[in-house]
């Protein structure tokens, strides 16, 4: 290695020296009257503007939240114990933001963007984005209009979302809710791979650190940390930095979505955030409501929901689109979007309780997940009869609307005929062949964790399923039939007929393709179980 | 919430009561008294009792606002009124609070500053000094809530901050 002439390092010092503006300088100064968990009152700062950020002398930040007659109330982005009676903080004039930047992408950062993975400080060009947004008015957005696959069958089919959609994931504990948006994240490397990113994002709110590792880890060994960040604000974060995790992922994505390109925020979970701004709210002496949540709770996850949005695809307007910060002027592009996956945990499935019936009205749409059906054994858990997708059905592949179209309601038909046979044992012929096929279609909708399916060879699975190409074997044969008629698929078929598929694309010569090679497979497994 | 609101009332109260009974210079006078004492117990100085001591020296308009307070269940609050009230008071006396903080004594400079502050509109000034050596040199002057830090020790702090910034990757 080359020495380093201490010459060298006074030029450069120099240099930096010259740079640093030490000016003084008349700036606004308030005095902390009182501190409690997480919160200060100053008194002072009279022309302080909400959401501005605070220094104090020791360079512990602080975001004014509430402004009173004789004080100003602000939430601590630290530990409270480094805060004492009498010290001084002075406005910065700038609010709340994260700097957002290419470099970004692959790293683990905490709400006030700065890295937590270790690997040393963010570089390369960063834009600075505000906290706090209004999202895109009516004449900056488009309806949705592009599919964004999950890789499991059961929502691509069944519950479709559309890039820009806020499809809510709500359920017990345990019940698979980050795991779907894990698995979600996972399946948008082949959009990576295309030169296509979904960048993706991943807000931990409120959870063990070790969790957090445990899915940043997951990610780095499916390859999806290439095109994701994760946010994390641990269960060990001031509450402050809790409530404003989600606000930090939206504005990341925002960053995506206003450059022309797409992106996925998840929110995990939005019920602990709501816990962490009750927290804070109560510290500052707001009136509480119902379950002592301040009243602007709803506003609080409404605003916060409404940046999710498809952009228009119209430069001229797009680059006049409304609360665009200073940074990104000159550098809008139409067309982008940022499709956000909310999720609420529900106590012993209680979806009428305050948070959950506020998230489910803001959102287009909610997939829920239930403990009885995941102990049965049907992972991905969702409860079809209950979960929707309000405008995802625009978006989805042509080919895969053809062919799971009446899916959904032929479930629900499967369902209501089972509770009946319960009690009796005849049925007659159409009755026994729709349960059958039912209860194949739910075999067929289990799928196991980490493992996405493109789309193309989920709509040839499906649509064996839906034509009922299944009925001369058994359920317990549906897992066996799947992976050799997929197997078959992609060696054979990949060209004429997965690849037509996953475009949209479903013709006669596809679908007999799909009969022959599933006729095949079904001869093979009935020889099979004459043997055995 | 409120805490503001009803502290300002009390203050301005307090203010009024203290015009009629044309007694303004002996409340200010026992609002500081007060002020100081409160702060004194609340710290727990060693100087115990400091405001049973105080309360039966007030005039008998702190003592009668006392009691008021006390009888609306207020007294939560009443360090805060203390403060809205001399906030009015100087306020209606057009007197600005400043003060000078410096490494050593500036004599020179202090007369200098009240000049200037008498120039930009300020007539009555209550200006504190004090030493702080740490400041290593220069002052920080303060003129209500608005502060001029012009100290050494801060502008080494901000040298200090803007090369760990600009440097964070070597380090």
């Amino acid at each position: 290695m080359e020495q380093i002439k201490p010459s060298e390092i006074s030029e450069v010092l120099l240099r930096q020296l010259q740079g640093v503006d030490l000016s003084v300088g008349y700036e606004e100064v308030g005095q902390v009257l009182q501190v409690s968990d997480g919160v200060v009152r100053l008194s002072g700062l009279t022309h302080a503007e909400a959401g501005e950020l605070l220094e104090f002398d020791n360079g512990l930040m602080a975001v004014v939240m509430n402004l009173e007659e004789d004080n100003v109330g602000a939430v601590l982005l630290g530990p409270t114990d480094r805060i004492e009676e009498g010290m001084t903080a002075h406005r910065t004039r700038r609010i709340a933001s994260i700097e957002v930047g290419e470099k970004m992408v692959g790293r683990v950062v905490d709400p006030l963007g700065h890295p937590l993975d270790g690997k040393g400080v963010i570089l390369g060009e960063k834009f600075e984005m505000p906290l706090e947004r209004k999202a895109p008015g009516v004449i900056y957005r488009q309806p949705v209009s592009e599919p964004l696959q999950t890789g499991l069958k059961a929502i691509d089919a069944m519950i479709p979302i559309g890039r820009g959609q806020r499809e809510l994931i709500i359920g017990d504990r345990q019940t698979g809710k980050t795991a779907i948006a894990i698995d979600t994240i996972i399946n948008q490397r082949a959009n990576f791979e295309a030169g296509r990113p979904v960048y993706c994002i991943y807000v931990a709110i409120g959870q063990k650190g070790s969790t957090v590792a445990g899915i940043v880890e997951t990610l780095r060994k499916r390859g999806a940390m290439d095109y994701t960040i994760v946010v994390s604000a641990t269960a060990a974060d001031p509450a402050a930095l809790q409530y404003y995790a989600p606000f930090a992922g939206a504005a990341i994505g925002e960053y995506f979505r206003d450059t022309g390109r797409h992106a996925l925020v998840v929110y995990d979970d939005l019920s602990k955030q709501a816990v962490a701004y009750r927290e804070v709210s109560l510290v500052l002496r707001r009136p509480s409501g119902r379950e002592a949540y301040p009243g602007d709770i709803f506003y609080l996850h409404s605003r916060l929901l409404e940046r999710a949005a498809k952009i228009i695809n119209q430069q001229e307007v797009a680059e006049k689109m409304n609360d665009l910060p200073e940074s990104l002027r000159g550098r809008v592009r139409p067309g982008g979007s940022l499709t956000a996956l909310p999720i609420i945990e529900t106590q012993a499935g209680d979806v009428a309780a305050y948070i959950p019936t506020n998230v489910i009205s803001i959102t287009d749409g909610q997939i829920f997940l239930e403990t009885d059906l995941f102990n049965q054994g049907f992972r991905p858990a969702i409860n079809v009869g209950i979960s929707v997708s309000r405008v995802g059905g625009s978006a989805q592949v042509k080919s895969m609307k053809k062919v799971a179209g009446t899916l959904k309601i032929d479930q629900a038909q499967y369902r209501e005929l089972e509770s009946f046979t319960k009690f009796s044992s005849d049925m007659d012929t159409v009755t026994s062949l729709t349960i059958d096929k039912g209860r194949k279609n739910n075999q067929l909708l289990i799928q196991p964790q980490y493992s996405p399916m493109p789309v193309g060879e989920q709509v040839a699975i499906l649509y064996c399923g839906t034509r009922g190409l299944m009925k001369d074997i058994s359920v317990s044969r549906v897992q066996e039939f799947q992976t050799e008629f997929l197997n078959r698929m992609r060696l054979m078929h990949r060209a004429d007929a997965l690849e037509p598929l996953a475009a949209g694309r479903i013709d006669a010569d596809i679908q007999r393709i799909i009969e022959t090679v599933a006729a095949e497979v079904i001869q093979r497994i009935k020889v099979k179980e004459e043997v055995e | 919430m409120n805490s503001g609101l009803v502290a300002n009332r009390y203050a301005r109260a307090l203010l009024v009561f203290a015009h009629q009974q044309n007694a303004l210079e002996r409340v200010h006078a026992d609002v500081l008294r007060l002020q100081k004492a409160l702060q004194e117990e609340l710290a727990h100085s060693g100087n115990d009792g400091i405001l049973a001591t105080c309360i039966p020296q007030l005039g008998p308009e702190v003592q009668q606002f006392l009691r008021v307070v006390a009888m609306n269940g207020r007294a939560d609050n009443l360090p805060a009124m203390l403060r809205q009230f001399l906030i009015h008071y100087n306020q209606e006396k057009g007197i600005a609070t400043a003060s000078l903080v410096s490494a050593a004594p500036l004599p020179s400079l202090e007369k200098k500053l009240l000049a200037l502050l008498h120039d930009k509109g300020y007539t009555d000034v209550d200006f504190t000094t004090s030493i702080d050596p740490s400041l290593i040199g220069g002052f920080i002057l303060q003129i209500e809530d608005q502060r001029l830090d012009a100290s050494l020790a801060s502008q080494l702090k901000l040298l200090k901050k803007e090369l760990e910034d600009r440097n964070r990757r070597i380090i």
